[in-house]
């Protein structure tokens, strides 16, 4: 019943994200306008959906899994932050050279330098990488208000927007750079799944032969590029990387091999359902105020039944 | 020994006499202060020294006003965006910063400019404008409140600054120049038939979203002005936004009808971006479901600070309606070039 539920959920949301939006679009009896909408806008849209809902939650989940820690996502690691001051960088001095290049430059660049202050006599411990994310945040965010200062009004406010992230935006050319990326790091995740189950054991996983700092570094690489890969064209979408994970592990347990699975069905369908009722509401409200909305209250509840550690 | 003493006094004495006259004759400031009341945009009552000596200026538009008037000198603050404005001078441009976004940063450095008026726009929305005229009230510094809602305020503008800083003529110059403009633009869109009254759409777009020109902004009343019908009229719960971000599918949803699309260039996207984005706009079915792209009426218009954008509530916008009724109605309408030439060399010849 529950795998029945992952493979048909994801795919009505996806049916859904073709064929609801504002433009009449009858299934059953397509006009070439309707197939132009469905094939130029909401297809990539959609598809944009499904790669922000693959590489969020995965991204978390798999922090979650090596960190040991139940409330964190990749954000921890200053990729929000780093992607924000890549994106105030291109409309405050390189408007030309686009937005998405120098916030994915940016935010691999607040992972990396996270990375390298937490690394201490070549090892990385759990609390020293997410003070490290904590210190590059901070970096990044006050540098973010610097710039925010002298950008005009239109560009202030347009940057505060698109920080709120959004799939409205979304093309084809966005989701050829992002969704094979994504896919390709989901299918090594899977591919890497005992690692995964061995690494969230701690440092015990060393007793079974893993190099925990070498394959702690590849799980935060490989979770940063995800979400770089969508957050650098989409803007910053919240509380997905903590909420899903939480719900797939709810259905389906700690275990890798069935967790990964879960969490892209779930992340599939939470981020499309989220960008649905997005296109239903009037104008063009960030989906990021939505995922945040639904998001804060779930996590408020995990918080308060597990106490910030694994039940 | 003491001729030569004498000599130099005398030099010294002649020189500043001469400044004194070169002063007064460049600059009207020298009359005897008089104390006037006016009302300014948002209704207030304001009574103050004119003409005003130490203005802080916290609005672009209002500044390029100045400029216009030939009284930078009597400004001593401006806002940091000032910097970016293609319209004033570099000798206004270098003027003490004192704030940004219509907000004072610092109100000990206004202070210590003494100013006797600081102009600044009445945007509720933007900032606690009470709080605002609270503040300079205790300091003592009278406020002038501006709009740039409509089209027809910027002749008023420019006559009540042009009161203010004792430039009565400068303005009474303008205001003739701006209405004659208006009055030509009407008498050309009179002629045009009903039945070829074309709808019209404005896109800012912005960082990947779109904004559009809704009909309370002052470049859809300049839409309206050459003849032409403006479609974004869009209330969000009794709020009327200048800007209303809209995602693709609504825009072409909602403004299929739509004759000439007009994409609008802005601080944060180039005229280049725009232009590239226009040409993706014309090769995508979805966007052709708008008629003006199905038929090829797309138009990029700048509408940043640059000096070959005259599309901003300000004096500039007298050639920005020609701009706008070319785009519209090309056959109806001259080129706004020769425009834009007499405008600048007339106004702002610091730019020709």
């Amino acid at each position: 019943m529950k795998k029945l539920a992952l493979i048909v959920l994801p795919s009505l949301a996806v049916f859904l994200g073709i064929f609801v939006g504002s433009y009449p679009t009858n299934p059953l009896n397509l006009t070439p306008g309707a197939v132009n909408i469905i094939w130029e806008i909401r297809l990539p849209r959609t598809l944009m959906g499904v790669s922000a809902g693959i590489a969020l939650s995965l991204g978390g989940m798999t922090l979650q899994a090596i960190f040991r820690n139940p409330l964190v996502d990749t954000y921890i690691l200053g990729v929000s932050s780093g992607v924000a001051l890549g994106a105030a960088i291109a409309v405050a001095f390189l408007p030309f050279a686009g937005i998405a290049p120098l916030a994915l430059l940016f935010g691999l660049l607040a992972v990396f330098f996270a990375y390298w202050m937490a690394r201490i006599n070549g090892r990385i411990s759990t609390v020293s990488l997410i003070l490290a994310g904590i210190i590059v945040t901070a970096l990044f965010s006050a540098l973010l208000s610097l710039l925010e200062l002298l950008l005009p009004s239109e560009s202030l406010y347009a940057l505060v927007v698109w920080l709120m992230g959004s799939l409205s935006n979304a093309d084809w050319e966005t989701v050829i750079y992002s969704l094979p990326g994504v896919l390709i790091l989901a299918f090594l995740l899977f591919l890497l799944r005992w690692n995964l189950n061995a690494m969230s054991l701690g440092d015990e996983a060393e007793l079974l032969g893993l190099n925990v700092h070498l394959w702690r570094g590849i799980f935060v690489f490989i979770s940063a590029l995800m979400t770089t890969l969508v957050v650098s064209f989409t803007g910053i979408i919240g509380w997905v990387g903590l909420m899903v994970p939480h719900m797939a592990r709810m259905l389906v347990g700690p275990e890798h091999s069935r967790l990964i699975p879960a969490t892209v069905s779930i992340g599939i369908t939470v981020m499309v359902l989220a960008d649905i009722v997005v296109r239903l509401l009037p104008g063009d409200v960030p989906v990021g105020i939505i995922t945040t909305l639904v998001g804060v209250p779930f996590f408020g509840y995990l918080l308060r039944k597990t106490g910030g550690g694994w039940s | 020994m003491k001729w030569k003493a004498f000599l130099v006094v005398g030099i010294l004495l002649v020189s500043v006499l001469g400044a004194g006259c070169i002063e007064s004759s460049n600059n009207s400031t020298t009359a005897t202060p008089k104390e006037i009341t006016v009302k300014d945009f948002a209704g207030r009552t304001v009574t103050l020294k004119v003409p005003v000596q130490r203005a802080a200026i916290l609005s672009t538009s209002a500044l390029e006003v100045v400029q216009l008037l030939n009284a930078s000198d009597q400004v001593v603050g401006i806002p940091a965006e000032a910097k970016a404005d293609a319209f004033l001078s570099p000798d206004l441009k270098n003027k003490t910063v004192v704030g940004r976004r219509l907000k004072i940063d610092d109100w000990e450095k206004v202070l210590a400019l003494k100013p006797d008026l600081i102009v600044n726009l009445y945007l509720k929305k933007f900032y606690d404008v009470d709080a605002f005229l609270n503040r300079s009230a205790g300091y003592g510094i009278p406020v002038i409140m501006l709009r740039e809602d409509r089209l027809e305020d910027i002749p008023k503008a420019v006559e009540l600054l042009g009161k203010l800083f004792g430039k009565e003529k400068d303005a009474k110059a303008f205001e003739d120049y701006f209405n004659e403009q208006v009055s030509e633009v009407k008498e050309i869109a009179s002629k045009i038939p009903a039945e070829r009254r074309k709808k019209v759409i404005m896109i800012q777009p912005i960082m990947g979203r779109y904004y559009l020109v809704n009909g309370n902004d002052v470049l859809a009343q300049a839409v309206r002005l050459i003849g032409g019908e403006y479609l974004v009229n869009i209330t969000v719960k009794g709020y009327i936004p200048v800007r209303v971000p809209m995602d693709r599918e609504k825009i072409i949803a909602s403004y299929g009808d739509a004759d000439v699309a007009i994409l609008l260039t802005s601080s944060v996207t180039p005229y280049e971006k725009v232009e590239e984005l226009k040409n993706e706009m014309l090769k995508d079915d979805a966007w052709k479901q708008i008629k003006a792209v199905r038929e090829g009426n797309v138009v990029v218009l700048r509408a940043d600070m640059s000096k070959d954008s005259f599309l901003r509530w300000s004096p500039r916008l007298a050639v920005g309606i020609w701009v706008i009724g070319k785009a519209v109605y090309p056959s109806y309408y001259p080129d706004w070039e020769g425009k834009a030439k007499e405008f600048i060399k007339r106004f702002y010849p610091f730019l020709s």
